[in-house]
């Protein structure tokens, strides 16, 4: 187009916008960059809209051959005009321009193309296009099998859609919300909004959400129709401050309905902020909403069908009705010299709009008897019509420049005369309409071939759910309108609500027939993939002839087929392209449209940013972090933290600059010179009542407790019923009927699970009742030497005397007047106090117990000295020796096995023949040949390192520190038949090739005889 | 995700549940000999029909209570929520309890006590 | 809901969200805040299990003639009972008081089937008040907190993110939260980000 166009009295920089008419504001000029070019739009405009009113077509290169494209489409089917919106942190791929809102200061850029987009050396794959058939890809990179990850880098660098945020921490905030409704109504087209307008009057919970920025759906784009005599947008106008003005509707604009899952689970995302150009701070930019939906009515709407014909992919090549929204809804009128080519009534409306917008226009109709109102109107406005005819090839370089016409056969399969040569700058097509039905059909409801309208339309569902509208199969606004509300009754009532029927209002639209002919791809006159190419998905830059080379490969199903081809895959989800494809398929294979099927359509509609489904579910919200009430201390002192489950523990107190072995070998050392503090306050505590609570820890536990004595504590070990051991801890009796259960930090939760489902499941006649009390008790383990007179400089007011307080029992106690519960246990072998505390006065507790023991230099020892104090005794940890496949046996724990209870979990499991193997792997000690050497934990141990590979290995080593108390390296292992391997020496071979040699021998290192438990 | 109707707290979330696998598997006593193989079938071996499935669910997130379920695997239709202990009432549950191999095997007899044949609650 | 004034001499001790600042957050109108948040310090708490046969104690110590259907709370002067399952029950009293009412349900239930544990320190108590209380939560919670469903009275053990919380419908726009301690400081976290929307409060 040139400087001026015919009609065009706006802005300079705005050639193609009308003077007047539209939707936009013109008296809110907004400038924005495309391209780093600046231009101006007004506010209403879409970034599509606004680049067609500054004449732009060419706004991306396509995803396989880098051909140029054009905005095709005005709404979210948009398959082309796919642009990267906002920069550095902000930027966002892939968006569609035509559902991008403009705002003052956007920034967007055209993907696929470099350097540039009008020269893209890309655009060579378009010369080489034979060389890129269908399957292309699967062909050629296929072999050989190692060389697939080099290919797959080449390919995404190459092809791909568009490139995401250099930087990645996206400053946006983003949420989730969940709702509830009684109708959830997708698409707030008129039938949406009427749907809406009868749910709501029936009191009902009402969601109504649509893609735009607002209401009113296609209607917004129509000038010939009205509805109880007001304009469309009058219309919903009402309808929308009716509904704003019920409590219980909740009007979601610029929200897309993305996924419909069971039981009427629904994902919404609004796009909250994405339309200002300023953000506010206490938004979010973008909202996930998972509804849970009574009811549904799926009012999505319609979308038209390109034409499949040679060039059909060329910058300026539109869909008819896109052509008249941009003129009626946008002010902007995208060409000067158009050819409407059509197969079916709705395209006049176009060329009608076209003409009264000042162009001109010539319709190009594939139907040879024309009749109807439309014709008539259209022939009378001076229209030229030509019939039986057919735009056979459109050609220009990067914008459509001229088409050639031929009389056509029927199906447009062949043509009958001499093409004649016409100039245009923009062709409007129309190919009939295609319910969306992408909702419908992820929710697995079924669909029917339709005769007359040639599309697929939605019969029956499979969750509570109405269609309604367009996407129904019921295109004419007047009966839409009519269905809409007929779904909103039908859906209100089905809710449990009382609703009239009601009468619809009144349409008035030129009448039409809704039914296209059936000509799927229009012949150029020359042979099967000669002459420019037809597009049939111009996202996935699938032709007509890939469809056939995959029939002509074998392929049949149209599953097969569309994966082969990529043909209505990925974010397109083939709105667009869905029929055309299925048709051509039905008829390379000779096949009607209903007998080869429809594809699944999958979600999301169009695609969810990770953002809002990640919602906030970000740094440190990402999982809850659990403190212990000791926490402020060992922060204050300067813990070193790890993650423990969910639970951060004090790993180790470095002081001075101390490595994390420095720092423990001194805190190790402490404990068995003087004495050490642990805060173990995260170990699960279960509290267990009732009158059969001794025989339900008899069933649990591997031995005996029914005469566990009040006021005693007793070591279980827990297996699971195929004899494999999954928690361990220690368990006291606090009265006749009442006992305080630890299981470990990790498996707390598990343990309490797993107790309720037996009492629950299996043994329901057991009185007993289980509490959890984890958080209310704060644990502070005094251990060492020194243990007794630190409790006692603390003030504890029982004797600590091992007579009168024995190992393995409780006693309760004050110190510094609060109450106490103290249990004597050890996990390191030494004379061990675990006391516990109210958790309000655990900080108090340790920081006493700190002061009162600073004269014997007590020492604050975390997880990683736990860990290695409790393997110089040998003391097993569940989750480190074992791993869900390791008996009492193996760990050489027989001791704790009844061999007179009749029943326990696990007991029969035990007695299988394979548990008895001598392979099975067992627990030994591991002494290093060199003797300071510290052997990996998960080193694997063989007999004979010299051995080939891949080598016979015995099992792998599970625990492995440096012992200062032993001087030397102390390690565990679960090694094959490990207790006949006893004196026997293993080797460890490391992965830089050197190979650690050690002796097997018992899994103790210190204190063999336990002599140290008293002090 | 389904919407599940907890016979205590109402209708809830399926993130709230968690889901403990088929339903109505008898645990045989020690006491009562069974072999290795016959074991099996308890310990190992889990059905995994598509259309009506008996299964064991629990409300974890609110009232942590066990509950059987008859779901259809494949069009996700929850048919009945029945106590623990109990058999299933709908048509189609009590079909697919009579039908189940399990109901012939010597691991569902030894869930009773070898004596006496007193009936056994639990699922 | 139960005072959570402190009755007992000694000192009171540590609370869940001792360490957490006070701030109020503004939405940029400058508006009334739409959730504020308190710690109900130290109220006392005591979980309850047992079947109908522990009503006769229970009456004697909260006043309450009935033990609380599915789903709801019942409330006499500054104790509550909520029932959180059908045989489990969790009991509000004045702070300070939660060891003596716990003695003394252990005592007069010591013949029944039942259970009585004090959980006071275990669990995390906050009251929630202001107009965008249920906003905030469903942003969080999948449950259906529409003030004609989840009315005055009701509660509901479930989830709020990534945190097994209960929650107790005082009123239309005022809610108790209550969660274990250890989750407590991520509960406060979550709900400050959330309430961002509609300005937010944390009142210690």
């Amino acid at each position: 187009m040139s400087g001026t166009s015919l009609f065009g009295r706006g802005k300079k920089d705005q050639v193609s916008r009308a003077a007047s008419g539209g939707r936009v504001d013109r008296a809110r000029p907004l400038t924005f960059t495309f391209d780093g070019k600046s231009y101006q739009g007004y506010e209403g405009d879409t970034l599509a809209s606004a680049l067609l009113a500054n004449n732009i077509h060419l706004v991306g290169r396509s995803f396989k051959y880098h051909r140029p494209r054009g905005i095709i489409a005005v709404g979210s089917e948009e398959p082309n005009a796919l642009v990267r919106v906002g920069r550095g942190a902000k930027a966002e791929p892939n968006l569609r321009a035509t559902q991008v809102e403009l705002y003052d200061g956007l920034y967007a850029e055209s993907q696929n193309r470099f350097p540039s987009l009008k020269f893209d050396i890309g655009a060579v794959n378009s010369i080489l296009q034979r060389f890129f058939p269908a399957g292309f890809y699967y062909k050629t990179f296929m072999w050989p099998a190692s060389m697939w990850m080099t290919y797959e880098h080449v390919i995404r660098n190459a092809a791909g859609l568009g490139k995401v945020a250099d930087d990645h921490n996206d400053p946006d905030r983003y949420e989730k919300t969940n709702a509830h409704c009684d109708v959830l109504i997708a698409g707030g087209g008129v039938a949406g909004l009427m749907a809406a307008l009868q749910a709501g009057r029936s009191g009902a919970r009402v969601i109504l959400a649509d893609e735009q920025n607002e209401f009113g759906g296609w209607l917004l784009g129509e000038s010939d129709t009205t509805i109880d005599g007001k304009t469309p947008a009058d219309w919903v106008a009402g309808v929308v401050a009716e509904l704003e003005a019920m409590p219980e509707v909740t009007l979601l604009p610029r929200t897309t309905v993305f996924g419909y899952m069971d039981h009427n689970y629904i994902t919404l995302t609004e796009r909250v902020t994405d339309h200002l150009g300023e953000r506010p701070v206490h938004l979010p930019r973008q909202r996930m909403w998972k509804v849970r939906a009574g009811q549904t009515v799926l009012a999505q709407g319609a979308h038209e069908r390109p034409l499949v014909f040679s060039g059909n992919d060329l910058p300026g090549v539109m869909l008819s009705g896109a052509v008249r929204s941009y003129i009626n809804r946008y002010g902007v009128v995208p060409g000067n010299r158009t050819v409407v080519f059509t197969n079916n009534d709705d395209a006049y409306r176009t060329a009608l709009a076209l003409h009264s917008a000042g162009a001109n226009v010539v319709v190009v109709d594939l139907r040879r008897d024309l009749k109807g109102e439309l014709v008539k109107a259209v022939r009378a406005a001076g229209i030229q019509v030509m019939s039986g005819s057919a735009v056979t090839i459109a050609a220009g370089t990067q914008r459509i420049a001229r088409v050639e016409i031929s009389p056509v056969n029927e199906g447009a399969t062949e043509v009958l005369d001499d093409p004649i040569h016409m100039d245009c700058d923009l062709l409007a097509m129309s190919g009939g309409l295609t319910p969306a039905v992408h909702l419908h059909s992820q929710a697995r409801g079924k669909l029917g071939w339709d005769e007359q309208l040639l599309c697929f339309k939605p019969t029956t569902v499979h969750e509570a759910s109405f269609n309604a509208g367009a996407g129904n199969g019921v295109f004419a606004a007047d009966k839409a309108i009519e269905n809409g509300m007929q779904a909103g009754t039908a859906a209100a009532r089905a809710a449990g609500f009382d609703i009239a029927d009601g009468s619809a209002p009144e349409v008035a639209a030129p009448a039409q027939s809704w039914r296209p002919l059936a000509a799927w791809k229009v012949t150029n006159g020359m042979g099967e993939g000669e002459g420019p190419k037809a597009f049939v998905d111009y996202q996935n830059d699938v032709t007509a002839s890939d469809v056939k080379l995959a029939v002509r490969e074998g392929y049949q199903s149209v599953e097969h087929v569309k994966r082969y081809t990529t043909l209505g895959m990925a974010t397109d989800q083939g709105k667009t392209s869905n029929i055309n494809g299925l048709a051509i398929l039905a008829e390379s294979l000779g096949n009607e449209i209903p007998q080869v099927g429809t594809t699944t359509f999958r979600m999301p509609y169009t695609p969810s940013g990770f953002g809002a489904i990640a919602g906030r579910d970000i740094g440190d919200l990402f999982d809850p972090v659990r403190l212990t009430r000791m926490d402020d201390w060992h922060r204050a002192n300067g813990a070193t933290f790890e993650h423990v489950g969910q639970w951060m523990r004090a790993w180790y107190y470095p002081k001075d600059g101390e490595t994390l072995r420095e720092a423990v070998d001194r805190e190790v050392l402490a404990a068995r010179t003087t004495a050490g503090l642990l805060d173990a306050s995260t170990l699960g505590k279960i509290d267990i009542q009732g009158p059969d609570a001794a025989e339900f820890l008899n069933r649990l536990y591997t031995n005996s407790w029914l005469k566990l004595g009040i006021g005693k504590c007793r070591y279980g070990l827990m297996l699971k019923d195929d004899g494999m051991v999954m928690d361990d801890g220690v368990t006291t009796r606090l009265g006749e009927n009442h006992f305080h259960m630890t299981t470990t930090t990790g498996g707390a939760a598990g343990v309490l699970d797993w107790m309720e489902e037996w009492l629950q499941t299996e043994w329901p006649e057991l009185k007993v009742y289980l509490t959890s009390v984890t958080e209310e008790w704060s644990v502070a383990t005094l251990s060492g030497p020194n243990a007794g007179k630190i409790l006692k400089a603390a003030g504890v007011d029982i004797s600590l005397d091992p007579v009168d307080f024995p190992f393995m029992a409780m006693r309760e106690a004050h110190i510094a007047g609060l109450p106490v519960r103290i249990f004597r246990i050890s996990f390191t072998g030494e004379l061990s106090y675990e006391i516990n505390i109210r958790a309000r006065h655990g900080l108090a507790l340790w920081t006493h117990l700190m002061k009162a023991g600073a004269e014997f230099g007590i020492t604050p020892y975390g997880t990683e000295a736990m860990h290695v104090l409790r393997a110089e005794k040998g003391f097993i940890i569940v989750g480190q020796e074992t791993d869900g496949s390791v008996t009492p046996q193996d760990l050489g724990m027989d001791w704790i096995v009844s061999k007179v209870k009749p029943d326990y979990i696990g007991k029969r499991a035990l007695d299988r023949a394979s548990m008895a193997a001598d392979n099975r792997k067992q627990l030994v000690g591991l002494r290093t040949k060199e003797r300071k050497q510290v052997i990996p934990e998960g080193a694997h141990a063989v007999l004979d390192p010299n051995q080939p590979m891949p080598m016979d290995m015995l099992g792998q080593v599970t625990s492995s520190y440096y012992s200062p108390n032993v001087g030397s390296s102390i390690a565990m292992a679960m090694l094959k038949g490990g207790r006949a391997l006893m004196g026997g020496t293993v080797y460890l071979p490391m992965l830089d090739g050197s190979v650690i040699e050690a002796e097997v021998v018992e899994p103790i290192f210190y204190d063999p005889k336990g002599e140290r438990i008293n002090g | 995700m389904l919407l599940i109707t907890c016979p205590h707290c109402g209708p809830r979330e399926e993130s709230e549940f968690s889901c403990g696998g088929e339903a109505h598997i008898a645990r045989p006593l020690a006491e009562n000999n069974l072999t290795d193989a016959e074991f099996a079938d308890y310990l190992f071996l889990r059905d995994n029909p598509k259309g009506m499935f008996l299964e064991r669910w629990r409300h974890a997130a609110g009232c942590r209570r066990w509950f059987n379920m008859a779901r259809d695997t494949v069009t996700h239709e929850i048919v009945e929520i029945y106590p623990m202990g109990n058999t299933p009432k709908s048509k189609a549950g009590k079909a697919a309890h009579a039908d189940s191999w399990r109901r012939d095997t010597a691991a569902e007899a030894a869930a009773k006590p070898a004596s006496k044949s007193r009936s056994k609650q639990g699922g | 809901m139960a005072s959570t004034a402190n009755k007992g001499s000694r000192a009171p001790g540590r609370t869940a969200l001792s360490g957490k600042t006070k701030q109020t957050i503004a939405t940029p109108d400058g508006g009334r805040v739409g959730l504020a948040i308190t710690e109900l310090s130290h109220l006392g708490k005591i979980n309850l299990r047992g079947g109908d046969d522990i009503l006769p104690a229970v009456k004697k110590h909260t006043g309450c003639s009935n033990l609380p259907e599915n789903n709801r709370t019942v409330q006499i002067g500054e104790r509550t009972l909520i029932w959180l399952a059908p045989d489990e029950f969790l009991v509000l009293c004045e702070a300070g008081e939660e060891a003596g009412l716990h003695s003394q349900l252990m005592l007069d239930l010591g013949k029944v089937h039942a259970a009585v544990t004090n959980v006071t320190d275990a669990l995390c108590a906050l009251s929630l008040r202001g107009q965008a209380l249920r906003k905030v939560l469903a942003k969080g919670c999948a449950l259906d907190l529409h003030p004609s469903v989840f009315t005055a009275g009701m509660c509901a053990q479930t989830i709020l993110s990534h945190a097994a919380v209960t929650l107790v419908a005082v009123s239309d726009d005022q809610f108790t939260l209550i969660c274990r301690t250890s989750f407590a400081a991520y509960v406060h976290d979550w709900l400050m980000d959330a309430g961002l929307e509609y300005g937010v409060s944390f009142k210690g």
